[in-house]
């Protein structure tokens, strides 16, 4: 009977393994890898810059994360929930739409930065309209630490939901001990014990999903060590593109085994909430005036990766109205659409999104893309679940014999880049046998998982340690068998956790092109692809039509979800109690 | 039947439609981003050389046509299609047929360059007048990786490495594509840079500030460089009756009539569409092209890759 978990813990961690890394050594052993030391030749600075990329990244991820966690949890449960909404809102949006609007907006020629430097005086001192239109900015949205905080600025939300949790699973009392014993600056050394291991678990995550990163820094003009894969893979030489992340594979696998250590050693469970009587921590500001903060910092904290796009999206669809054609268009030139010969095209006109406005543009994106979008919503939802499932499963098999930290080295998948997880999976699954798999949707689920598995495998472990252990074991003795505690006892009280872990590989899923452009079967493209080929030739109203439908598409599961919250959040409100304060509690305790 | 399509989908879905209709053939269709850069479906075919999923892969131009017909990965094409190409541009081999021509033009703010300072040839980006405001896409992907080739193809790599050199100097911006540098000499960050026809037509029916120019054309100059459209067969394919007639369906005037009137904004390069002078009306007539052998630009391609790291990238 004792061997079955470990039987059972091993070959889940197998499976995880294989499902995660199986791309890589298909990859590494695809072509014969020669040159190893010319491919690497120079890449020292890259290497170096993509490394401090990551850590700006996760510096700014643990910047805004930690201090949102913590007054937002500190607030009013209504301000909580809206301040929580916000922030998970930003993981809806892709990085390479940040990082497009940063440089519409804050760019040498943004609309932001140009019209905040001409009125603290910078502008040209000429009415000459020349001098006006070539006065540029020099900003920094073109340099390392721009990536790094536009990568951040979209990946906080992680280190946020990991120190939310930490701080949620935690005895509040101690911080009340703490308060009483040493003030302000005992308060201060608890959370740093209780908080900071999360969070630099968290962070470490981040850091690890930059390096790999293409598209930003593409945008961004900053050379990373993803730029060099792809240059091998363009050339063909596939195990020299996979040998060029084998060096960030270490990193990572530090920083996710690191992570998870921290996050199974900073448990601090606790029976306070179903005590109820034990008054929670106030601190001097809570209550009503905690809200304030929560809600600047929350505001702050989005505005990278949620106001600045909103504002260039909300721009584009304002001004998104083509000029009529002319016979003559600007600049002397003719009809753009006219063709030189004397007969009309034979058959029907071009179904393009192009059109007058930002409506039917949307509509034209909507009559291409339909069956995308409701065949990515339906994949990616089925893949977050599977996901999560497996994850609940992978960490409860390895829990009990202590081998968590292990799970760690899984988040060295998330150092291998998109293409080479395409292009293994086609080396893997194209043949005779499997044709059934890399044929159909089934690859995308593998590729999709491959992907993000670390992810929701790093969310699921901090839902459940969130778990007080004293509960599954009143359980246990009460008679319940493992998978009825898992039911009854576990999953509930994971909820949130546990969502957000879905939401994150439901989201990282929806959006992924750079691995579903290789697999795809073809006739069932899949919408973020779709899109960005769509964006590709893309005027202003096309382009704001098909971030609107991406990001719609992406929301889609969150309005129920954010439904039933809100409906629960105003029954709660209706029957709640009213609430002792801390000084009334303790008058009424003695 | 399995189309892999580099061309852009905005572009092509309704010829797809239309061949549906008139021949009853089903094609399910994979189509690209240029995001991919170049690993996308050429990559996805190298890989699937083994054991082929695609019948027919329009796009991806000469370059990568011809990287890919070199590994194996493309079968010839009926010799009657290689013979109706007449002087359109397609292998040898006929393992790819050219057809629907656009240009590698300069695109030009027309708020910040007064129609005497404008630039008329790729030389300028190197002229100091416009140092720090010119942009090209990054040239280790896609069609920027196959214009340089095609430069140290035709010149040598001494002046290849020169140019590069003289690129460099002008702090030159490394653009995330053609698109990119659309976008950047229309906002007024780049005064100008290099984009295709089929990019600078989207800007300029949007009403941007921007002009086209076709560098290039005067007594002497080494005239513009063209690409063009590609089909090729895919060697092995599952269905090579079907990607027979995909193909007879494309290489038709009819076709490049529509492609000429669409968002691609292309020109007909078969006999029949050179006759009757299938064209945009804004694409001038009788433009100098660049004399590019495709096959010497890929073998040209590594010396290239190694400059650009070394002088551009400082690799």
């Amino acid at each position: 009977m004792k061997r079955r978990p470990g039987i059972l813990a091993v070959a889940a961690i197998l499976l995880a393994a294989a499902i995660v890394f199986s791309p890589l050594v298909a990859t590494l052993t695809a072509t014969r890898l020669h040159s190893l030391a010319e491919a690497f030749h120079g890449l020292a600075g890259t290497l170096g810059g993509s490394a401090a990329i990551a850590g700006v990244s996760a510096l700014v991820a643990l910047l805004l994360g930690v201090p949102l966690a913590i007054l937002v949890e500190r607030s009013r449960r209504s301000v909580n929930r809206v301040c929580w909404a916000l922030a998970l809102a930003v993981l809806m949006v892709p990085p390479y739409l940040v990082a497009e609007s940063s440089i519409v907006l804050l760019g040498p020629a943004g609309r932001i930065s140009r019209l905040v430097a001409t009125l603290l005086g910078f502008g040209p001192h000429s009415t000459n309209p020349i001098d006006l239109a070539r006065f540029a900015v020099p900003g920094f949205v073109y340099t390392r630490a721009a990536v790094g905080m536009v990568m951040g600025g979209c990946l906080f939300p992680i280190v946020a939901l990991a120190v939310a949790s930490a701080f949620r699973r935690t005895d509040l009392r101690i911080f009340e001990s703490a308060r009483l014993a040493q003030g302000r600056r005992g308060v201060f050394r608890i959370a740093a014990h209780v908080l900071i291991p999360p969070a630099l678990g968290a962070a470490l995550l981040v850091f690890a999903v930059t390096l790999t990163e293409f598209a930003v820094p593409q945008l961004l003009r900053v050379r990373t060590i993803g730029e060099a894969v792809y240059e091998q893979i363009q050339e063909g030489e596939l195990a020299t593109a996979a040998a060029l992340g084998l060096p960030l594979l270490p990193i990572v696998v530090a920083a996710g085994a690191l992570g998870a250590y921290l996050l199974a050693r900073a448990r601090v469970a606790s029976l306070s909430v179903l005590e109820g009587e034990v008054p929670k921590y106030t601190d001097r500001r809570a209550g009503a005036r905690a809200n304030l903060p929560a809600i600047i910092m929350t505001l702050f904290a989005v505005i990278p990766a949620l106001v600045l796009p909103v504002t260039s999206l909300t721009w584009l669809v304002i001004t998104a109205k083509l000029p009529p054609s002319s016979s003559t268009g600007r600049d002397g030139w003719p009809q753009p659409f006219s063709v030189a010969t004397a007969q009309a095209p034979p058959i029907g006109t071009h179904r393009v999104l192009r059109a007058s406005g930002f409506l039917p543009s949307l509509r034209g994106a909507w009559e291409l893309a339909h069956d995308d979008a409701i065949r990515t919503v339906l994949l990616a939802g089925l893949v977050a679940t599977l996901a999560t499932a497996f994850a609940i499963a992978l960490i409860r098999v390895t829990f009990r014999l202590r081998w968590r930290p292990i799970l760690g080295v899984l988040g060295a998948g998330l150092a291998v880049p998109a293409p080479l997880i395409g292009l293994g999976l086609i080396l893997l699954w194209d043949h005779g046998w499997s044709a059934a798999i890399y044929q159909g949707l089934a690859v995308v689920i593998l590729a999709w998982c491959a992907r993000f598995l670390p992810v929701a495998i790093f969310l699921t472990q901090g839902a459940l340690a969130r778990v007080p252990r004293e509960l599954e074991s009143a359980a246990a003795l009460a008679g319940r068998r493992p998978f009825e505690r898992l039911l009854s006892v576990v999953l509930p009280n994971a909820a949130p956790g546990l969502v957000a872990a879905w939401l994150a590989m439901y989201v990282l899923s929806a959006t992924e092109f750079s691995a579903t452009l290789l697999i795809a079967p073809p006739g069932s493209p899949l919408l973020a692809p779709s899109v960005v080929n769509l964006m590709r030739r893309g005027q202003d109203p096309e382009i704001a039509a098909c971030q609107v439908l991406l990001l719609a598409v992406i929301a889609l599961p969150l309005i129920p979800l954010a439904a039933a919250r809100l409906s629960r959040t105003t029954e709660w409100l209706a029957r709640r109690p009213a609430m002792p304060q801390p000084k009334e509690a303790a008058n009424a305790r003695q | 039947m399995v189309l892999y399509c580099a061309t852009d989908r905005e572009i092509a879905q309704d010829l797809i439609d239309q061949f549906q209709q008139e021949t009853g053939i089903h094609v399910e269709a994979k189509f690209d981003t240029e995001a991919a850069k170049a690993v996308g479906l050429v990559q996805a075919i190298r890989q699937e050389k083994a054991h082929p999923q695609c019948d027919v892969l329009w796009g991806g131009g000469a370059y990568f046509c011809t990287i890919l017909a070199n590994d194996g990965c493309l079968a010839s094409a009926p010799d009657d299609l290689i013979q109706a190409e007449g002087a359109a541009p397609h292998d040898s081999l006929g393992r790819w047929l050219g057809f629907a021509a656009s240009y590698r033009v300069l695109i030009v703010n027309t708020d910040v360059l007064a129609p005497e300072s404008r630039p008329h040839s790729y030389r300028d980006l190197t002229d100091p007048r416009f140092k720090g405001r010119i942009g090209i896409a990054n040239p280790l992907f896609g069609g920027m990786a196959a214009h340089v080739s095609a430069l140290f193809a035709k010149f040598g790599e001494a002046q290849g490495r020169q140019w590069l050199t003289d690129l460099k100097q002008n702090d030159c911006a490394l653009c995330a594509g053609m698109a990119d540098v659309k976008n950047r000499v229309a906002s007024g960050e780049l005064w100008f840079g290099i984009t295709s026809t089929i990019d600078a037509h989207v800007a300029v029916d949007a009403g941007k500030p921007v002009t086209v120019i076709f560098p290039d054309q005067g007594p002497g100059d080494i005239g513009c460089l063209s690409g063009f459209g590609t089909v090729a067969l895919v060697a092995g394919a599952p269905h090579p009756a079907e990607a027979d007639k995909l193909l007879r369906f494309l290489l038709t005037t009819r076709t490049e009539k529509i492609l000429a009137a669409g968002p691609g904004q292309n020109v007909g390069l078969l006999p029949e569409s050179v006759a009757e002078n299938v064209r945009p009306a804004w694409i001038p007539q009788g433009l100098k092209l660049m004399d590019v052998d495709w096959d010497a630009a890929v073998s040209a391609h590594p010396a290239a890759v190694q400059a650009i790291k070394e002088i551009l990238l400082n690799q």
